[in-house]
């Protein structure tokens, strides 16, 4: 298992916890077991990768990350929408569908701590991580890594 | 029957009218609505014979819809589909009406099992 916990100040957020409800996702909108690979830096990830993240508030304050290179956002994409190929994919819906993925992950986590409210998602460039995540999966996707991260509060204010 | 469905998100709104297709519920009126308000307005124009809403949306939130609805005195079916699915919430969403709640990530059996009891109530 190639995961890392930097701190765990909530039990309920940690890497088991996150591996579980991943794994449950890829499953359900993929079809396919969420693989653990080497960890790779979500800024290594092209030009054009993505990050999508929804923030967590109450009881425990952080947020969820999802990063991933552009093709691996359109694979998941196309996935998600049941498209081919060589279907046209609308630039907008790629956008839609990692804050889709964040927002399922992160919801689920969210409802391990009672007293927390979700934002919405938020997609855009890759910020690298100033701090270490409580904890991070590195989930291998073609030739590259799809990064799921839970951040607190903190780390998350100084990514902004 | 006549649905309407509201995420804020385009394709999880595709996603569920997928599944709810290979659930068996093919060749119904679904709706589309982008957010809790615009939700409102089409239930008011089309009187569905339910509803499917996301928890968390801009401008109106599931819950926020929920209420108003039950305020006005409209008791259409209710049902969210979210990613928030923790015994607190589930427990505002009954209380507020609701019927089920369904959370994502779903699959087309989970779909099944929640609405088939209640199809010959709901038409």
């Amino acid at each position: 298992m190639v995961t890392t916990d930097a701190a765990q100040p909530y039990n309920a957020v940690s890497s088991a916890a996150i591996q579980s409800i991943v794994a449950q996702v890829w499953e359900a909108l993929f079809e396919s077991t969420a693989v653990l690979t080497a960890p790779i830096a979500p800024d290594s990830l092209g030009p054009d990768a993505w990050t999508a993240s929804v923030e967590v508030f109450g009881a425990w304050e952080g947020a969820v990350s999802l990063t991933c290179s552009a093709a691996a956002g359109e694979e998941m994409t196309r996935l998600m929408l049941g498209l081919t190929e060589s279907d046209e994919l609308d630039p907008l819906d790629l956008g839609d569908a990692l804050g889709e993925l964040v927002n399922v992950v992160g919801g689920n986590l969210k409802s391990l701590v009672d007293g927390c409210t979700l934002g919405l998602p938020q997609v855009g460039p890759v910020t690298p991580w100033l701090r270490p995540p409580l904890a991070v999966l590195h989930i291998g996707w073609g030739a590259g890594a799809v990064c799921v991260a839970v951040h607190d509060r903190q780390n998350h204010e100084e990514q902004s | 029957m006549k649905i309407v469905l509201a995420d804020d998100s385009r394709v999880m709104r595709q996603i569920v009218i997928r599944t709810m297709r290979q659930a068996g519920y093919s060749g119904h009126d679904i709706i589309e609505a982008t957010d809790g308000a615009d939700a409102l307005q089409k239930i008011e124009e089309h009187h569905p014979d339910l509803v499917l809403s996301d928890w968390n949306m801009p401008t109106m939130t599931g819950i926020e819809l929920l209420r108003g609805l039950r305020s006005a005195g409209n008791a259409v079916p209710f049902g969210f589909v979210t990613s928030e699915g923790s015994p607190e919430m589930r427990s505002t969403a009954e209380q507020a009406g609701a019927l089920f709640v369904i959370a994502k990530p779903f699959t087309a059996d989970g779909f099944r099992d929640i609405l088939d009891p209640l199809v010959g109530s709901l038409m």
